[in-house]
């Protein structure tokens, strides 16, 4: 008697989670949402769980609710691959967007690889990332090796500098933007003075700015994120070096200001956007994103795009699995017109949508440099 | 340059100094290295951090620095020295008489639990001090001195001339002394030893909160992991000037401070710690003691 019980039991209950299996789509979102990051983590998430909200409301995907498993991965390379190790263990998980960082991102990668999983990361710019031949990894936004020379040929041709200095922090995105930036100076001989990384997490840059004060560079290029480069321009200023100072999207956060206070003044950041308030195809997001969760921050179109792309190929692919949507997005044709305009993946995972804007922190904001 | 990298050196050489008399005084008294001395400070830091805040929010900040500034310092010393005390009963007194391995144990622990408490209460961000004191800079020959760093470098040198004297000339030094020599012999001739060892530890943790303070001062930012690496830097001075012995704490200190600036500016901002710690080892290799340390054979 109980054996039959218990087996009508174990019966009942293996129908219930199979059909409860059924019923969702999980997508996974990563980024750093604890640690020195969490800003731009957070803001990046929010765009995605808007998104997922909305699909929600109109019905979901192939009549199947979208759950976003969010995922902290503390920017730190280690922690991404446990990340990934876990998201690839659930098989309801049939896509990830993520990481943020392009250092947790590039190990990450290999997991989701082996994984067979889609992974669309909405932000790292390291080259190396879409460069190992893996056919799963597609990325939404532009490259370093983009960024790097954009950036060099705007200091060079717009503000006129010719000598340069230039400082990473030793990530893979840090110093891969920084490398792809020395390069195109070198390029363009115009003379280098210096070229050195600082630690992570370190917060007396006092000596390298003496040192880099002393060789009185036109500009100071930093590749590295917000944390570091708040308190290297502030500690500059501070020792009276008077160079430009210009740094990549990592810089690109309120805090930047917050941390560099008035020494940020006249700093020049690039970002992969223009200002999404008047960007014509962003408003109707902004305006809705400000109502659940205030003002953009960063990243969070981005979220909400990757999203959207995602949900676009799951309804190409006919199929919530990871196989199906895999061929979607690989196909050459697969498109997403959105609110980053018009993406599209080449046969390495790449956007062929390659924009470069440039900001200048004017009064503690960031205003577009026209 | 030379002279900026100096004095650059020197500044964060005094902050390191600080934290490290924390170590060796701890270390003289009960034989302990007391590994939450970095998180001290940056308890400081947060306390100093809150304090402005609430003083910026009605208006009395920036009215009357010879106000403001004693206001802080008061107030942090007593928080830090509250928990110090708290530290005391809670993580060493009741395993004192243990091996010295336990006691080492718990002060990570403590200093664990510092800091995800404060990554959990006040979030993971940057915390950002307002940049309002002493934003001037002097300058001689060509190198440019603010007066923060004077500040920072004038105030440690005060501390330590203040410890100085009162180890040495005060009962309650002299006690003090008395106990690291021999801590039977000293309850005795009727010393209180852990009214003693109380007080050491409120006297570790006040020289944490300056030196938390100056951090956040001149760095104009805390954060919850802010403690952890001049804790190990401070460490590290404790153990190159010789621990336990309290001229060596500083003179350790101020010496790291100036081979980190130095190597930074000379050499590679890459490999500023790579020479800190190089420095070390030749150190440990060559004069196990430290530089001012006496011969501590069984440590």
């Amino acid at each position: 008697m109980l054996k039959k019980f218990a087996i009508s039991a174990l019966a009942i209950f293996l129908l219930l989670s199979c059909a409860k299996k059924e019923k969702v789509i999980k997508i996974g979102g990563v980024g750093p949402l604890t640690g020195s990051q969490s800003e731009v983590g957070q803001d990046l998430i929010n765009g995605e769980k808007l998104a997922v909200e909305e699909i929600n409301a109109s019905g979901g995907l192939l009549g199947k609710k979208v759950v976003l498993v969010s995922m902290d991965d503390k920017a730190d390379p280690k922690e991404a691959v446990s990340v990934a190790h876990k998201l690839v263990s659930d098989s309801q998980v049939i896509a990830v967007i993520g990481h943020l960082n392009s250092g947790a991102t590039l190990p990450a990668s290999r997991v989701y690889h082996q994984g067979g999983m889609v992974m669309l990361t909405p932000t790292s710019t390291n080259p190396k990332i879409t460069k190992q031949g893996f056919k799963n990894v597609f990325r939404a936004c532009i490259t370093d090796e983009v960024q790097g020379p954009l950036c060099a040929d705007f200091a060079i041709d717009k503000l006129s500098k010719e000598k340069f200095a230039v400082l990473h922090d030793k990530t893979a995105y840090g110093q891969g933007i920084a490398e792809q930036f020395t390069k195109k100076v070198i390029d363009r001989e115009k003379s280098l003075l210096l070229f050195e990384g600082i630690t992570e997490g370190d917060k007396d840059f006092t000596a390298i700015s003496t040192k880099i004060k002393n060789l009185n560079p036109d500009l100071l290029f930093f590749g590295g994120a917000f944390p570091e480069g708040g308190l290297i321009i502030k500690q500059a200023r501070q020792l009276g070096m008077d160079a430009t100072f210009m740094a990549g999207d990592g810089c690109f956060a309120p805090e930047f200001m917050k941390i560099g206070g008035n020494a940020s003044e006249g700093t020049i950041i690039s970002f992969l956007a223009s200002p999404w308030e008047e960007k014509e195809s962003a408003k109707e997001f902004v305006a809705k994103f400000k109502k659940k969760y205030g003002v953009v921050k960063t990243y969070a179109p981005y979220g909400y795009e990757c999203i959207n792309i995602i949900a676009k190929a799951i309804k190409a692919a006919k199929k919530a699995e990871r196989g199906a949507l895999l061929g979607a997005m690989s196909d050459p044709n697969f498109y997403y017109e959105g609110i980053l305009g018009n993406t599209q993946f080449d046969n390495k995972g790449d956007t062929k949508n390659k924009e470069l804007y440039f900001y200048v922190v004017k009064e503690g904001k960031l205003q577009l440099c026209k | 340059m030379f002279t900026q990298q100096i004095i650059n050196g020197l500044t964060l050489g005094c902050i390191y100094a600080l934290i490290a008399l924390g170590y060796t005084l701890i270390f003289g008294i009960i034989r302990l290295i007391n590994f939450a001395q970095g998180e001290m400070s940056m308890v400081g830091a947060y306390i100093a951090i809150g304090i402005t805040i609430l003083l910026s929010k009605y208006g009395l900040l920036s009215e009357n620095l010879l106000l403001t500034l004693p206001l802080i310092f008061v107030i942090t010393i007593t928080g830090c020295s509250l928990l110090g005390i708290l530290v005391e009963l809670v993580a060493i007194r009741p395993i004192r008489n243990s091996p010295a391995l336990d006691a080492l144990i718990t002060t990570l622990g403590i200093s664990i639990i510092l800091q995800n408490s404060f990554m959990l209460l006040f979030g993971s961000n940057n915390k950002v001090f307002p940049s309002i004191f002493f934003q001037d800079s002097l300058f001689i020959r060509n190198a440019q001195i603010s007066y923060l760093q004077i500040f920072i470098i004038g105030l440690s040198i005060v501390s330590m001339i203040i410890l100085h004297i009162f180890i040495n000339k005060s009962k309650l030094g002299r006690s003090m002394k008395a106990v690291s020599e021999d801590k039977v012999l000293a309850n005795l001739m009727g010393i209180n030893i852990n009214s003693i060892i109380r007080n050491t530890f409120i006297i570790a943790s006040t020289m944490a909160a300056i030196s938390g303070i100056m951090l956040c001062m001149y760095y104009g930012v805390a954060r919850y992991d802010m403690g952890f690496i001049p804790g190990i830097k401070a460490f590290t001075a404790a153990i190159l000037g010789g621990i336990g012995n309290i001229p060596g704490a500083v003179l350790g200190g101020v010496l790291l401070g100036i081979i980190e600036g130095l190597c930074a500016g000379y050499i590679s901002a890459d490999y500023k710690d790579v020479f800190s710690f190089i420095l070390l080892i030749i150190i440990l290799i060559f004069k196990p003691q430290g530089l001012l340390g006496e011969k501590v054979s069984q440590e």
